[in-house]
């Protein structure tokens, strides 16, 4: 009886440690299937991240990111409702004037609703602006008139309404940068002798050769031209704000914004808009960056704040008056009581207002759980 | 029965007794040692693997920030088929203030692995304006001089004591947050130690010998190759654009193997 017990017992001592190593494999096996699960679950999460983080910088929104307050942050509207237990969350972040961080956040939740996987991602952009000089009232590579009582002066001005949102002037600059190629000199006939204001008044400058407007830095001429809010296609416009039901109604070509009234509703209205050749803006307000293929004509009572690039002539009669800056090849000419005053605050509220490129910062990609 | 028979019978039952305990114990020795050789095998590959994935989810997660910008340069500094010097990133978030002497790292905007240690981590500080000149925009590497609490607007944050530019810290044109990381220089290194390769790690900002994170490896088991834009090898740290990690080791089951390859999103263009 003994013996076959002993039997017994080595066999079932044999049959404990067979089990034992399958069940050691069976708990190993799990514990890999369950990481391989847990692993599996992070990358979709992060894939939505990820695909939140593509999708929001391909379709920006630049009236959500401008209304935005400089250190405010808002959840951006339109998410996408996923499917299989996914969820996206995308923000937005104002760290300055040009900077945003935009943050996304996927999360994988089981059908119970508890979470398995969460990725935040993070990823700073942005706007740049092309390059625009400021230092003086103009920038010509072509022939420039003065002529009567115009004015043309490189003294920084701010606008009329908009000290509030202006830091103070710079000291004077130089009211004229003229092309050396060909070599031009400027024919001031003015009896006051004081149409022409700057340290020094004229600055010769070979940088202004043929085609200097698509060479601006980051965005040139054709650059901003593909980008513009609105082609203009009548010769002849009086543009002004446009309201439809107390707002500013963007949509309309000839809503050039208020530069007169900035707490108005088109007040921060600054489009960027092409005109035909030739064109005439014939008084109205207007503010922003203003595009001419061609020769460009302010007259009557036409108020323009901000950049002004023109492939042709620029000329400025009557009453008009252009506070900012205006580059233009074909040549300038400024008559009658018109003028042309340089403003470093008009250019650069035009450049921000206006559409601008989005553009990843380096090293701005983030992880942020 | 009769007495001699039931002598006969125990001699007879001894014999049988004798040979099934040899066959049952020649069985038992048997299954023994293959299952400690099972056991032995299991637990060396489940090491293995282990220190794969040591490995791997260290570098993925330390190299994944990589980056480069125009002004401070590359984070990686050397590479090598054996071993990778870069800066670590061991914090990002928003600073809320900069002065002459410090940093104020907002608190609830501050994602740390642990805190900034003076002497030890660099800060790395983004500079914008309100300026729309790109050119007005960089990053800029400051030292890590103290670290201390502190508020920002009624809000906890970390001050980093530093040395800034005084024009630069005094600008008007300063936007309200700063993106901000800070960072240590590693080094990862396969190296032989007692006869044995191992994977292991040091910081070199600290001047720390290196310390082994896995192993033990087979003898060239760990390769990291690096390939620029087009996929081909990188020549220099700078036109590195992916990396490309290779673990190879040996148990009693055989050789087994693991890779992946990284493409830290901030050197993709």
């Amino acid at each position: 009886m003994n013996r076959r017990g002993g039997a017994l017992l080595l066999a079932l001592l044999i049959l404990v440690l067979l089990g034992g190593l399958a069940s050691l494999a069976l708990a190993a096996g799990r514990l890999r299937a369950r990481s391989g699960d847990r692993t599996l679950a992070q990358a979709r999460a992060r894939a939505t991240a990820l695909s939140g983080l593509a999708e929001r910088e391909a379709h920006w929104d630049p009236a959500f990111a401008q209304a935005l307050p400089v250190g405010g942050a808002d959840a951006l509207p339109g998410t996408p409702v996923l499917t299989d237990g996914l969820q996206r969350t995308d923000s937005l972040l104002r760290l300055g004037a040009s900077l945003y961080l935009l943050r996304t956040i996927g999360e994988l939740r089981d059908g119970s609703g508890n979470l398995l996987a969460r990725e935040g991602l993070g990823r700073l952009l942005r706007l740049e602006a092309p390059g625009i000089p400021d230092s003086a009232a103009a920038f010509v590579r072509g022939p420039v008139m003065l002529l009567a009582d115009s004015s043309l002066s490189g003294s920084d001005q701010v606008p009329a309404g908009w000290s509030a949102s202006c830091p103070p002037p710079d000291s004077g600059a130089s009211a004229l940068h003229l092309g050396t190629i060909p070599a031009v000199t400027p024919v001031v006939s003015c009896p006051s002798g004081r149409c022409l204001v700057g340290a020094p008044m004229v600055v010769p400058d070979s940088t202004l050769s043929l085609g200097f407007l698509d060479r601006l830095p980051v965005s040139g001429f054709t650059a901003l031209a593909a980008a513009a809010d609105h082609q203009v296609t009548v010769p002849v416009l009086t543009p002004g704000p446009v309201t439809t039901l107390g707002t500013c109604n963007a949509t309309r070509a000839d809503n050039w914004g208020d530069p007169a009234v900035l707490a108005a509703p088109c007040g921060p209205h600054r489009p960027l808009l092409v005109v035909g050749n030739p064109f005439r803006m014939q008084d109205g307000l207007g503010q922003g960056i203003l595009l001419a293929p061609g020769d460009l004509e302010f007259a009557g009572a036409a108020h323009f704040v901000g950049v002004v690039l023109a492939a042709g002539q620029v000329s400025l009669r009557d009453q008009a008056l252009v506070e900012g800056v205006v580059l233009a090849e074909g040549g300038l000419q400024v008559e009658d009581l018109a003028r042309l005053r340089r403003s470093t605050c008009a250019v650069r509220h035009a450049l921000l207002g206006a559409r601008r490129p989005l553009r990843p910062v380096p090293r701005g990609f983030w992880r942020w759980p | 029965m009769p007495l001699s028979n039931r002598r006969g019978v125990s001699l007879l039952e001894v014999v049988l007794a004798l040979a099934l305990l040899g066959l049952l114990g020649g069985v038992f020795v048997r299954a023994s040692l293959q299952a400690e050789r099972n056991t032995r095998a299991t637990l060396e590959a489940a090491q293995l693997h282990a220190s794969f994935d040591a490995t791997l989810d260290f570098l993925d997660q330390d190299l994944a920030d990589l980056a480069a910008d125009d002004t401070t340069g590359v984070d990686l500094a050397q590479i090598a088929t054996d071993s990778v010097t870069w800066r670590a990133t061991r914090g990002a978030g928003l600073a809320c203030r900069v002065a002459p002497t410090g940093v104020w790292l907002l608190a609830r905007r501050w994602v740390a692995a642990r805190q900034p240690q003076a002497g030890r981590d660099s800060l790395l500080l983004y500079i914008d304006s309100d300026s729309t000149a790109a050119a007005s925009a960089h990053w800029l590497a400051l030292p890590v001089l103290g670290v201390s609490a502190a508020s920002c607007g009624g809000e906890p944050a970390l001050r980093v004591s530093t040395v800034l530019d005084t024009t630069l810290a005094n600008r008007t044109d300063l936007p309200l947050l700063f993106p901000a990381r800070s960072y240590e220089v590693m080094q990862a290194r396969f190296y032989q130690s007692q006869g044995k390769w191992w994977f292991g790690v040091r910081s070199v900002s600290a001047g720390e010998g290196i310390q082994p994170l896995a192993g033990p490896f087979a003898p060239g088991g760990f390769r990291l190759t690096y390939t620029d834009s087009l996929a081909l090898a990188a020549t220099s740290p700078a036109a590195v654009r992916a990396i490309r990690i290779l673990l190879a080791g040996a148990s009693t089951t055989g050789r087994d193997s693991a890779g992946i390859t990284l493409h830290p999103r901030n050197l993709v263009p």
